[in-house]
């Protein structure tokens, strides 16, 4: 789904856009929203912007510059351009979905904002008696504004990203993804669009009549308007965009870990999200995959896999330990997989030793991980002691971490150490060190013991004639794959060769699925006519019905079976057959005795 | 090491045996089992009465015996023709 999604996006943006429009994410992730008008400002010079939705726009000379709001972006409406006046317009009039007393409609776009400034302006769309546009007010403030309902989204400084959504006579302002103000809207947009502009003042033709006027620190790009009012996860997708991939799909339920206590339940909740970061929960269903039934059950199912009831499920911990569950997105076709820790009485204390396998004299540390009934972790705050006596083992209190007191144990005898402890809870635990013996250090000989050094260097002479028919022993006879025998086996799987069967073929092969390749396959072609030939005696039954038609006009009716073994029983054939049998050998054997003589063998 | 060039010497046979051999045909001359199956119940019926199973065993033992028959008869012949 996810590339089927991206490639239905892809596909249709490319059919429609130039290619500098589609090049990077942030344009994508508008286009899929269909905006009336986009307006993605690329360009970095000359008087006109091409348009990736809507007419393109003729500018002031000189508003254009490189300035980038988001990746892949090369230009902008700069700023620092002086001219009261100055903007970027289109002779068209109307633009399909703009018009004809819309009340619901977004626009977004990407500014430079100074909260220092009295007097700005960034947008503006004119009918023959309101406006909507966004401008920055002597108040300091950037506001969004209807004749007489405005929606202040405060004092902004930097680059931001703007959203101005109105639902009829609400109004909405979201800045860098997040809503910050809302307040009132026009209600209507109006029959006939008569003017915009960008970047300064419009020039009206209906009539209007307004003061501001672009000032020099205000830039602009990535404008576009919507006939409609984009959602929180539309925004989400555009600010995901900005810095040059897509958000991508997602398949997620919540909680991931969960530490229960026995008996107790929890809700599953899951999400998805495409791959524009749209909210995709309430188009996709759910497979709860595996559940390890009976220690967690989910949904009340005693089976899996089975179909999740709407978007969340009630797990319910049944027996101690650390189990997974794994839950399916049909939408994605993905795996998510949580983890779930279920505490009851018996493991509500656990010890654990590190290294669990020591030398003679190596310390290991000792500690505990201890849960109340809730459960909550309470190892920090339990206190434990070792209750087994054990001649050989020495334990210090060791350092008191994060997870609350430790010993430091070691023993001065090798074996299998057993650790027995009880918290003042009065729960037990056990764990084992397996103590081995220390290695032995070699004696060096000292500094002036000459008959120590000399029976070294014999022992070394020695031993060199062993080492080295040991290592040319090794060389030869000792396999590097580890097959110290002739392994016939691929020889004896290819000596009877087989290959795919016919259409219609029964298997002949010994694995059931291949046949003997021709002519090697004449013995079990001739083998497979004989076991149709030496099939098992079935007696004849014949069932018959007749009809007889009487001269009254009336038709007799009988039926029945044919049952030969009601005579000739099973034993009574057997004898038949095999005499029939003993005259075909002696009749077969008169024919071989006059062949013979015929060919003249004696 | 001895091991592994005997082996990689009878690896190298079989990879040469399975190239002849992916080479050669199915069997042209088997007998379907469609066909098989509509043969069974007919044989069943007709070996009540015949022996069919006896005969074909005979048959089948009788045809080895005569084809190694002749072929020692052959070669019997044939160090015959060439003794003085």
């Amino acid at each position: 789904m996810p590339v089927a999604l991206a490639l239905v996006i892809a596909v249709s943006a490319a059919l429609l856009l130039p290619v500098n429009v589609f090049a990077y994410a942030y344009s994508s992730s508008v286009l899929a929203l269909s905006p009336s008008l986009y307006w993605p400002i690329d360009e970095s010079g000359g008087s006109s912007i091409a348009a990736a939705a809507g007419p393109s726009l003729s500018c002031y000379s000189g508003m254009l510059g490189a300035k980038s709001f988001v990746s892949g972006d090369t230009g902008g409406i700069a700023g620092g351009y002086s001219p009261d006046y100055a903007q970027c317009a289109s002779s068209t009039a109307s633009v399909s979905g703009m018009v004809n007393g819309r009340t619901s409609y977004s626009t977004a776009f990407w500014g430079t904002f100074d909260s220092s400034l009295t007097v700005g302006h960034y947008f503006e769309f004119a009918w023959s008696d309101r406006v909507y546009k966004a401008f920055q007010t002597s108040s300091h403030t950037f506001a969004w504004a209807y004749p007489g309902n405005n929606v202040d989204c405060g004092p902004l400084s930097g680059d931001h990203m703007v959203v101005l959504t109105v639902s009829g006579a609400a109004g909405k302002c979201y800045v860098d993804n997040v809503l910050v103000a809302t307040g009132g809207g026009g209600t209507s947009l109006g029959a006939t669009l008569c003017d915009w502009g960008l970047g300064g003042k419009a020039e009206f033709n209906c009539g209007g009549g307004d003061n501001e006027a672009l000032r020099s620190t205000q830039a602009l790009g990535q404008f576009a308007f919507f006939p409609s009012v984009l959602s929180t996860s539309d925004i989400n997708s555009m600010w995901a965009a900005r810095g040059g991939s897509l958000p991508g799909a997602q398949f997620l339920c919540s909680p991931g870990n969960k530490l229960l206590a026995e008996q107790a339940s929890y809700t599953l909740t899951c999400t998805t999200t495409d791959p524009l970061g749209d909210d995709v929960t309430s188009t996709d269903t759910y497979v709860i995959k595996a559940v390890p039934f009976p220690h967690i059950q989910c949904d009340l199912s005693t089976s899996y896999p089975v179909n999740m009831t709407g978007h969340t499920t009630s797990c319910k911990g049944l027996i101690d330990g650390t189990w997974v569950i794994i839950i399916h997105s049909n939408l994605l076709n993905r795996d998510w997989i949580g983890v779930v820790t279920v505490v009851g009485t018996t493991n509500r204390l656990s010890v654990n030793a590190s290294p669990s396998a020591v030398v003679v004299g190596q310390q290991t540390t000792v500690s505990i991980f201890a849960f109340d009934a809730t459960p909550t972790d309470i190892t920090a705050q339990d206190s434990w002691s070792i209750q087994n006596a054990d001649s050989t083992r020495t334990c210090v209190a060791g350092d008191a971490g994060t997870r609350g007191l430790t010993q430091v144990c070691s023993w001065n005898a090798a074996g299998t150490k057993t650790i027995t402890i009880k918290d003042q809870y009065g729960f037990s635990a056990t764990t084992t060190v397996g103590v081995t013996a220390a290695p032995v250090a070699s004696v060096a000989c000292g500094s002036t013991d000459l008959g120590c050094y000399l029976t070294q260097l014999w022992n070394s002479i020695s031993a060199l004639p062993f080492h080295i028919i040991q290592g040319v022993y090794e060389l030869f006879f000792v396999s590097s794959s580890g097959i110290n025998y002739l392994d016939l086996s691929p020889l004896v799987s290819n000596v009877w060769p087989n290959v795919a069967c016919r259409s219609g073929q029964t298997p002949t092969a010994p694995d059931g699925i291949h046949c003997f390749a021709f002519p090697f396959s004449i013995p079990t072609d001739i083998g497979g006519v004989f076991s149709l030939l030496a099939v098992s005696p079935s007696a004849p039954t014949i069932s018959f019905g007749w009809d007889f038609p009487l001269w009254t006009g009336v038709t007799l009716h009988e039926s029945g079976t044919v049952d030969p073994t009601v005579l000739l029983t099973t034993a009574t054939m057997t004898y038949v057959r095999d005499a029939e049998l003993l005259l075909f050998i002696i009749g077969t054997a008169m024919g071989t005795w006059r062949i013979l003589q015929l060919v003249g063998v004696g | 090491m001895i091991w592994d060039f005997l082996n990689s010497i009878v690896r190298a046979a079989a990879d040469t045996l399975h190239a002849i051999y992916s080479s050669l045909p199915a069997s042209p001359i088997y007998i379907p089992a469609s066909i098989q199956s509509e043969l069974t119940p007919i044989f069943g019926k007709l070996a009540w009465f015949f022996p069919i199973a006896g005969m074909a065993t005979f048959l089948a033992l009788y045809l080895v015996a005569v084809f190694v028959l002749a072929g020692v008869l052959l070669i019997k012949q044939l160090i015959e023709a060439a003794l003085p």
